[in-house]
């Protein structure tokens, strides 16, 4: 899957992107590229301007500064050869209750030229991708809302747009319908697209991005592949899960005892903490739990993720 | 352009499909068509004896029927039309769309009014055959019905224009109608500008087609081309609001257009009144030096829209400018040359339908005063307004009521007091103190000295341009959000 990045094009270059509303600083500044098949994750708490950006990206929102290009052209108002590149999904898509899900659909691809013998071979190839297939002729309005997200996605998708952005995509659906679109997403990937998708479930984020980006008061913080961004921080620490035989007393007083261990977090026979990234070191504290007789059963060193690296941004909520 | 009336306009179809689609039009037309003909029936039925009068009285109403159906019915789909898209954020989905402003707005006014045109359609094959069993020249029917049909599809595009620039479009239009109707139609009668357009309902109405002899005479040519115009500058601005919600809809010279427009149809009017005025209102005891006067001041209304639109972008682009915008683009106009140019078109009112007695190089070059004056203080105002978090219209509105009223209130507080008649008020300096009593003392009253008012109007003018210059140049929203080193830039 992995292509070496140089040979991609570049589908979607921001500079110095800025949103002001008012006299709040929605988006500041921000700059980045992507390339065809990178799927870009847009994380931070709510505020944070994800949708904003997500909006600027898609000329929905005017520019306080800077420029959004899409596959070389220059995403303004009216650009429409540049906007039928780009498929948004927002958090709630808008759709016309009185029309049927195949109606709806027949609309967009009427809107987006899809010739007249091609549009119902699409529609139902994107009815079923988004599981919809059988509520097809039943009006919008009788559809829950995790089927009007599906519709929204099928609208996004039925023009092939080379930009996807979505915009909380999965909130809506349910356990089944996740992992059918986590499929999804991976296979659009595949195909070349330049993805970006906002969103607070970072495990999934985990799963299927190339790229993370975590937003913090319209400024991105931290940029780069889920790698970088999920082992970035203190490179000489991380966190170790420690599980008991059984729940054992005074372990905290033990463990608080021991230099360089912090974040200690223990519920019942598991314990969480930071220490030392050194094989040596984590031998050594192990040797002392043993042979303080604390009964362990496990002792591992946790793959870097990123809600730790979430976290470790010490992000909070904004106002 | 092509592909505004196709059938596969997209926003056309979704509209006509939320209306009801053909289902919903051939049951409404049909019950319409079994009403009207069952109606005909029935009158001829009860009073045989004159079939030509009851056929005939059919025929107007059938044309006031029509009337009603494009009009009204065409109007409020449209604009339903629009405010849907806009209050459920579709209009978002559809900026995204490969259809451009000409096209999503064809499609605004042709889609949801097939009701209505295939409504029409039928009252017009009815009407056709009424007319010619009353004796009525069917060319006289079809052209009647033309001319409202160039007048309907105006309304309807002005309606798109105003349902997608405010909220409120039917509470404008009712509050027209309201001041229309108060006072006996006298805003109609002095401001001949707005009466031309509708004049084929008020003034030589589409109903005087049915008198024998009748033609399309210079008042509905005249009419004609003002619908057109108007229809144009409409379409254009929606067009551009379509696109985004903080586009304006007339750019300066979109602005300056608009100014023009409303200078030619005020021209055109005061030359026409008596073919376009309202049939209801007598008007003989009206001046067209009034008229010239209400209508110079509307002219300077108006202009304020291509000034507010080259100051507005100016300001943006120092804006950009201030915020080191590596992509920022030419500089826009300036607005100086716009409010010159605005005044300008404002002048020609003047200088085309003033009476030959008042029109001299000087009172056109006291004139050129006013409005220069007037436009170059709005210039300022708006642009410490953009500058800063004030409201431009309130600034705006407060400073008209100031400059314009301003004075008058004092004297007739001061008059009131003194129990002094109207003439003394009319012809008083401190009324000419304000561009109102200014332009009356040069147009109306004749050889009345305005040293004073114009005096009077400049510093005025020249206020909000030392403020403006007196004030730091901060930006609103610059404070505590000032620009920062970039964001880190990546490129995967």
């Amino acid at each position: 899957m992995e292509q070496d990045s140089s040979c991609r094009e570049v589908l979607v270059a921001l500079e110095r992107v800025r949103v002001h509303f008012g006299p709040l600083v929605a988006v500041r500044n921000v700059s980045f590229e992507l390339r065809g098949g990178d799927l870009l994750g847009l994380v931070g708490p709510n505020g944070a301007g994800k949708t904003t950006l997500l909006r600027a990206v898609a000329g929905l929102q005017p520019l306080a500064c800077g420029r959004v290009q899409v596959m070389g052209g220059t995403v303004a108002p009216g650009a429409i050869n540049v906007l039928r590149h780009i498929g948004f999904t927002p958090d709630t898509p808008v759709v016309y209750e009185e029309l049927t899900a195949r109606d709806f659909l027949r609309f967009i691809a009427t809107a987006y030229g899809i010739p007249t013998e091609d549009f119902r071979e699409r529609i139902d190839f994107w009815l079923e991708q988004v599981w919809l297939r059988e509520k097809a002729d039943q009006r919008i309005r009788a559809l829950s809302r995790g089927m009007r997200q599906r519709i929204g996605i099928a609208r996004t998708l039925l023009p092939n747009p080379p930009v996807i952005l979505l915009d909380e995509p999965a909130a809506g659906l349910d356990p089944a319908g996740r992992v059918q679109f986590r499929q999804l997403l991976c296979s659009l990937r595949d195909q070349g697209k330049a993805i970006i998708i906002s969103s607070h479930i970072l495990a999934d984020l985990n799963e299927y991005c190339t790229h993370i980006a975590i937003m913090a008061r319209g400024s991105i913080v931290q940029f780069g592949t889920v790698a970088e961004v999920a082992g970035a921080g203190d490179g000489q620490r991380c966190r170790y899960t420690i599980v008991l035989a059984r729940p054992t007393a005074g372990v905290a007083d033990l463990l608080s005892k021991v230099a360089g261990v912090n974040a200690v977090e223990i519920d019942r026979d598991r314990i969480t903490l930071e220490f030392s990234r050194q094989r040596e070191d984590a031998a050594a504290l192990l040797a002392e739990l043993v042979a303080q007789q604390v009964p362990v059963a496990s002792f591992t060193a946790n793959a870097p993720d990123l809600e730790e690296a979430y976290l470790r941004t010490g992000i909070r909520q904004v106002d | 352009m092509a592909d505004i009336a196709r059938l596969d306009n997209a926003i056309g179809w979704v509209h006509f499909r939320l209306g009801g689609g053909w289902k919903n039009i051939i049951s409404t037309t049909v019950g319409g068509l079994v009403l009207v003909i069952g109606l005909i029936a029935a009158s001829l039925r009860i009073d045989p004896t004159s079939p030509t009068g009851i056929l005939s009285g059919w025929t107007h109403a059938l044309l006031g029927v029509q009337a009603g159906v494009l009009i009204l019915l065409g109007c409020s789909a449209v604009r339903r039309a629009v405010r849907k898209d806009i209050t459920t954020g579709m209009i978002e989905s559809h900026r995204l769309m490969p259809v451009s402003g000409t096209t999503a707005i064809g499609g605004y006014v042709l889609g949801p009014t097939r009701q209505a045109m295939v409504l029409s359609v039928a009252a017009l094959l009815v009407g056709s055959v009424t007319a010619m069993s009353s004796g009525i020249a069917l060319e006289n029917w079809l052209l009647a019905n033309a001319v409202l049909a160039s007048f309907a599809v105006c309304t309807w595009i002005v309606a798109a224009f105003v349902a997608l620039k405010t909220r409120g479009g039917t509470g404008i239009f009712v509050l027209l109608v309201v001041f229309a109707v108060l006072g006996q139609g006298i805003i109609l009668a002095l401001l001949p500008g707005l009466t031309l357009p509708i004049s084929p309902i008020v003034g030589a109405s589409i109903l005087s087609f049915l008198s024998p002899g009748a033609a399309w005479g210079p008042a509905y040519q005249t009419s004609f081309f003002a619908h057109v115009g108007l229809a144009i500058l409409c379409y254009v601005g929606a067009t551009r609001r379509y696109r985004r919600d903080d586009l304006l809809s007339f750019g300066p010279l979109g602005g300056l257009a608009l100014a023009a427009a409303w200078a030619a149809l005020s021209v055109a009017a005061i030359d026409n009144w008596e073919a376009v005025r309202p049939r209801w209102m007598d008007t003989s005891r009206l001046d067209s030096s009034t008229q010239l006067v209400s209508s110079l001041l509307m002219a300077m209304l108006v202009a304020i829209v291509p000034i507010h639109a080259a100051t507005w972008i100016e300001v943006q682009w120092h804006r950009r400018q201030r915020l080191d915008d590596p992509h920022l683009g030419r500089r826009p106009i300036r607005s100086i040359p716009v409010v010159l140019a605005a005044a300008a078109i404002c002048l020609l009112l003047p200088a085309v339908v003033a009476p030959t007695r008042a029109l001299t190089s000087d009172s056109l070059a006291r004139t050129a005063v006013v409005l220069v004056a007037f436009l170059f203080s709005v210039s300022y105002l708006l642009r410490i307004s953009y500058r800063g978090k004030a409201r431009a219209t309130v600034i705006l509105g407060i400073w008209i009521f100031l400059t314009w009223l301003g004075p008058w209130l004092i004297e007739l507080v001061r008059f009131g007091m003194l129990g002094l008649d109207e003439d003394e008020l009319l012809t008083s300096p401190i009324v000419g103190c304000s561009p109102v009593g200014t332009l009356t003392h040069i147009w109306v009253n004749g050889d009345l000295s305005t040293n004073l008012g114009l005096a009077v109007q400049l510093l005025l003018a020249a206020a909000p341009a030392i403020l403006f210059y007196a004030l730091p140049r901060r930006f609103h929203g610059e404070r505590g959000s000032g620009v920062r080193p970039s964001a880190p830039a990546a490129s995967p």
